[in-house]
């Protein structure tokens, strides 16, 4: 990766404008995968200064800054306590602590990426990013935005829900991306369930959640439920797995959390 | 561009390319413990402690570094001594390549994390890869250095 200038914003302002004096000006999270992935930045825009690495809680959210570190929402206890330590769960099987010491959330989210351990456990909790400009939306409506924003990705809004989760990666190393993660979590008000990797990026398996949040007895719906998964989402094929071993996959975990976030509810 | 850091308990100023990062500047200055491994984020090898947390240097930009405090096993002698005499009990140490960033790691453990379990100890070194040892010597050293009373 080769940079050709390095500004240490002021300001989201100075940052925002900095970003749009140059197409090929770009902000900086952690840079991990910005290092595998880009050849020339003409400006690399460090928002270190920014005050953007806290998390933060009010009466209803917790509001975690843009640059704050993966391993640091990992170990917000408080956090963790509120989503039945989802986050955690999910972030613990992200490389190595010293890996995220160094990613940030801002990095993690912005680049909508496939692989996202994270993005499905956030969809799961109902998490909005904030832009600097452009305001709040859901994760989902930015995932589903077809360009890539030119904007300052503030912070992200997870609101405060207490309910039972589950996670799975499921991968061929401890370390290598996953070949198909899910993410459920069960609030007082319904089950939410998203898969990530598939390999397309994290989506909410709606048509699904809308079944078994309407029928009390979801065991006798048990086909209806995956059929209703395997014709929503798309499964498909990478070097990491096939679309027919995903769909086993997904097919096997989407029963293995109902039960567990129904059995740890009781 | 002028970078000031602590680095190792002394203070010093390195003069680095906007794109150099923290491994390619502590090499060229002669600190050779911290390893070019994977250079990919993915082995640990160069793993250091920045403001006491541990960090790849492979990934980290220096220039992103301004006044912060870096430490390899060269500034951390005392305790890598210990770490080492308990991997040197166990047979744990092979090639030694990964030793100097797995030293910080097990460190840095020991500071965040009070009696850590069997499994809290696999997860925090997990980053950190050893080709020699298969990681079960390593693993009963660790056990043995968070016993250590000193």
């Amino acid at each position: 990766m080769k940079i050709q200038q390095y500004h240490r914003a002021t300001s989201l302002e100075d940052a925002y404008n900095v970003l749009h004096a140059g197409s090929n000006n770009h902000i900086l999270g952690g840079a991990l995968w910005l290092k595998q992935i880009a050849k020339e930045i003409d400006t690399a825009i460090d928002l270190q200064d920014l005050n953007l690495h806290e998390i933060e809680q009010t009466e209803t959210h917790f509001i975690i800054g843009s640059m704050a570190t993966l391993y640091r929402l990992e170990t917000a206890q408080a956090v963790n306590e509120w989503c039945d330590q989802l986050i955690k769960n999910s972030m613990q099987h992200i490389m190595g602590v010293a890996f995220r010491n160094t990613a940030t959330i801002g990095g993690s989210i912005i680049g909508r990426y496939a692989f996202s351990d994270l993005l499905g456990p956030l969809l799961v909790l109902n998490a909005e990013v904030e832009f600097y400009r452009a305001g709040k939306m859901t994760l989902e409506a930015f995932l589903n935005e077809r360009r890539m924003p030119q904007d300052i990705l503030v912070a992200v809004h997870i609101p405060k829900e207490r309910g039972q989760s589950f996670f799975k990666k499921v991968s061929n190393t401890r370390l290598d991306f996953a070949v198909l993660n899910i993410a459920m979590f069960k609030s007082k008000k319904e089950i939410r369930i998203a898969f990530g990797s598939r390999p397309g990026v994290a989506a909410l398996a709606k048509e699904a959640m809308k079944i078994i949040n309407q029928t009390p007895s979801w065991q006798e719906q048990r086909e209806t439920l995956i059929n209703a998964l395997l014709e929503e989402l798309k499964f498909g094929n990478n070097q990491r797995g096939s679309e027919a071993y995903r769909k086993q996959l997904a097919q096997t975990y989407l029963i293995r959390g109902i039960e567990e976030v129904m059995h740890n509810d009781r | 561009m002028i970078v000031e850091m602590t680095l190792n308990h002394q203070v010093k100023r390195f003069d680095v390319d906007h794109d150099e990062t923290l491994l390619q500047t502590l090499r060229k200055h002669g600190v050779m413990s911290v390893k070019n491994g994977c250079n990919a984020s993915s082995c640990g090898t160069c793993t250091v402690l920045v403001d006491g947390k541990p960090m790849l240097s492979c990934s980290l930009l220096t220039i992103r570094l301004q006044n912060k405090k870096v430490v390899t096993v060269e500034g951390l002698q005392e305790e890598v001594e210990k770490i080492g005499h308990y991997f040197g009990l166990e047979g744990a140490d092979q090639c030694g390549y990964c030793n100097p960033g797995v030293a910080l790691a097990i460190y840095a453990m020991k500071q965040s994390l009070a009696n850590p379990s069997s499994e809290e100890i696999k997860t925090f070194l997990v980053g950190n890869l050893c080709r020699c040892s298969g990681h079960q010597a390593q693993f009963k050293a660790v056990k043995r250095y968070l016993g250590d009373p000193l």
